[in-house]
């Protein structure tokens, strides 16, 4: 084996320990106590199931479009537009929020609607998964917006494409990949959600997260529960997968 | 096609409050190629961008024949460009980046097809090969042809590129460099040629501008340049020279330019006629360039290069004391700040 390998070892055994030893001891267990493929059919089937599926993916969608609303603009500005100083502010700006903890954050965010008179619902749900998710989505953005170069905006402009048509003829197909790569690791992430559901979707904002901590935790149903998990996992997966991908072949250019 | 000259007044330009030209005069005739000269970091690709409306214009006015264009944005100039580093669009196929700058501009159907390979056949590429091919399985040099194409099919009144060559082998260079020029004769199109390669601006240039500090220190027919350098910058860096310093009839202490190839050998038991400066040296090395042989002549603690064609530098030692001659009107006084205290 090339010894360059063990340079991954350490962070491969983290996961291992900490991700993925526990991901499978649910679903054996899962497996174990309800049955396989009896609990998968019920996590699927079951009708009561699929409000928060679909609740779930609506607000993931959501809340992952008005985060690229609002930082795809920012990205791009940075990226093409802003002085060396400016673009470190931004992106520090739009990081930052990274900073705080989740929890602290959706807490912040809990008391800030109560001052303002908005209780917990689905709509300051969505407002919260899209703070939440805002800076995986302006990191995938501006990553994206470099790969676009100035020049290559220029040499648009000099062809005779105006601004506008600069923009959405080159630097967004051409940064539309890492956009998306963003979008769906904003998507996948508050679809699994549990602290913002819970703290400001109050009794109608429940989503895949809650489920699977009801089902396990409070109903005592490990088998469904575990099956939600591993599915929500494997869907996640997959798209991941996907995406990069894609990525990969517009890196190697076929 | 209208082939205007391209004229700079006082023009300051730069970037982020950086500023790159200081006060540029020149006017590029029409319809030939003027290559622009100098080293990295001299405002020759500012310029060009200047020209494409790239760069904003600090102070100045830049015309295009008779009409201003200073504050035109780049889209509204009809200027063909080829960047450095190509700028092809990576998510495009060859059809796709030759066809952008006539979508744009709202061609569609047959006349786009047939203009968009009409332009692959301009530069060498045949187009039913290398339409569909994606630019970035491309080798430099069929990058650079698909870049020229780009830039030639909308027909634009003025054609800048920025040293397009640089990151090509020597052979697909000169062949390229060639073929450019038979290529601008043909279309007549006014040609700006940024480069720092000398050879690339001999080569191409109707006229030669040398550009150093944010400023074109020379410009005139190349070889109105080589011949008479306005100091020793431009003697040194279009051509190579003989710096030396020498004392002038009248004037003082000075410098002195000589091209190594106005520098001689006499060979023994000859004497030089009235026209021509007799110096005694010492040859300390001799390196072989092909068609000519490069003499290193030691004189008075000063190297002087001589450049000699191979036939008769056959009879001349490797080293060894040495005669040199120098035709009197070969030796040019140089001004300007280039020249070393």
């Amino acid at each position: 084996m090339n010894p360059s390998r063990l340079l991954a070892a350490p962070l491969i055994l983290y996961l291992i320990v900490f991700f993925y030893a526990p991901l499978l001891y649910i679903a054996l267990v899962g497996a174990s106590i309800e049955g396989f493929p009896r609990s998968y059919i019920e996590a699927v089937s079951r009708p009561e199931f699929h409000v928060f599926y679909i609740k779930g993916a609506a607000a993931a969608t959501i809340a992952t479009l008005m985060a690229i609303i609002l930082s795809v603009p920012v990205a791009f500005y940075a990226a093409y537009y802003a002085r060396r100083i400016e673009r470190a502010l931004i992106v520090v700006a739009m990081v930052s929020t990274f900073w705080v903890d989740v929890l602290l954050r959706a807490l912040s965010l809990k008391l800030l609607f109560q001052a303002i008179g908005v209780s917990p619902g689905f709509w300051p749900m969505v407002v919260g998964l899209a703070y939440e998710v805002l800076p995986i989505v302006f990191i995938a953005s501006y990553l994206g917006a470099s790969q676009a170069p100035r020049e290559l905006i220029d040499a648009a402009r000099t062809l005779g494409a105006g601004p506008l048509q600069a923009f959405a003829r080159v630097a967004l197909p051409i940064s539309a990949p890492w956009i998306a790569a963003g979008a769906a690791a904003s998507f996948v992430y508050s679809f699994a959600d549990y602290a913002v559901p819970s703290l400001l979707g109050g009794t109608t904002g429940f989503t895949v997260g809650n489920l699977i901590y009801t089902l396990i935790l409070e109903g005592d149903r490990w088998g469904v529960g575990s099956a939600v998990a591993v599915m929500l996992t494997l869907v996640s997966a997959a798209g991941a997968a996907l995406l990069f991908g894609r990525l990969y072949r517009i890196e190697v250019g076929r | 096609m209208p082939r205007p000259p391209v004229r700079l007044e006082g023009v300051w330009a730069g970037y982020e409050g950086r500023v790159v030209l200081r006060g540029v005069d020149i006017e590029f005739p029409g319809g030939g190629i003027t290559a622009v000269l100098g080293p990295s970091g001299c405002g020759k690709t500012t310029l060009l961008k200047v020209i494409a409306g790239l760069v904003e214009v600090l102070r100045g006015r830049v015309f295009f024949g008779d009409v201003e264009v200073t504050r035109l944005p780049p889209e509204r100039r009809n200027v063909g460009m080829v960047f450095q580093d190509l700028a092809l669009f990576p998510h495009m196929t060859v059809f796709e980046n030759v066809a952008f700058g006539l979508r744009v501009r709202g061609v569609g159907g047959s006349e786009l097809k047939r203009r968009v390979m009409e332009a692959l056949e301009l530069v060498g590429l045949d187009p039913v090969e290398f339409a569909s091919r994606r630019v970035t399985e491309l080798s430099g040099g069929q990058q650079q042809r698909v870049a020229l194409a780009r830039a030639l099919v909308i027909e634009p009144e003025v054609l800048l590129l920025d040293e397009p060559l640089a990151h090509l082998d020597y052979k697909i260079r000169q062949r390229l460099v060639w073929e450019l020029r038979r290529l601008q004769r043909r279309l007549g199109v006014t040609t700006i040629y940024v480069t720092h390669d000398q050879w690339e601006a001999m080569e191409l240039a109707d006229m030669l501008a040398v550009m150093r500090d944010g400023g074109v220190v020379q410009f005139g027919r190349p070889e109105e340049v080589y011949e008479n350098p306005a100091d020793e910058f431009v003697a040194t860096f279009f051509g190579d020279a003989n710096i030396m310093p020498a004392r002038l009839l009248g004037e003082g202490e000075g410098l002195v330019a000589v091209r190594p190839e106005d520098v001689m050998p006499l060979p023994p038991g000859r004497e030089a006629g009235p026209g021509f400066y007799v110096i005694e040296g010492y040859v300390e090395d001799r390196v072989f360039q092909g068609p000519l042989v490069r003499f290193e002549v030691r004189v008075d603690g000063v190297v002087v290069r001589s450049l000699v064609p191979r036939r008769i530098a056959r009879g001349m030692p490797d080293r060894g004391p040495v005669r040199l001659v120098i035709p009197k009107g070969s030796v040019k006084r140089l001004g300007g700040r280039g020249a070393r205290g």
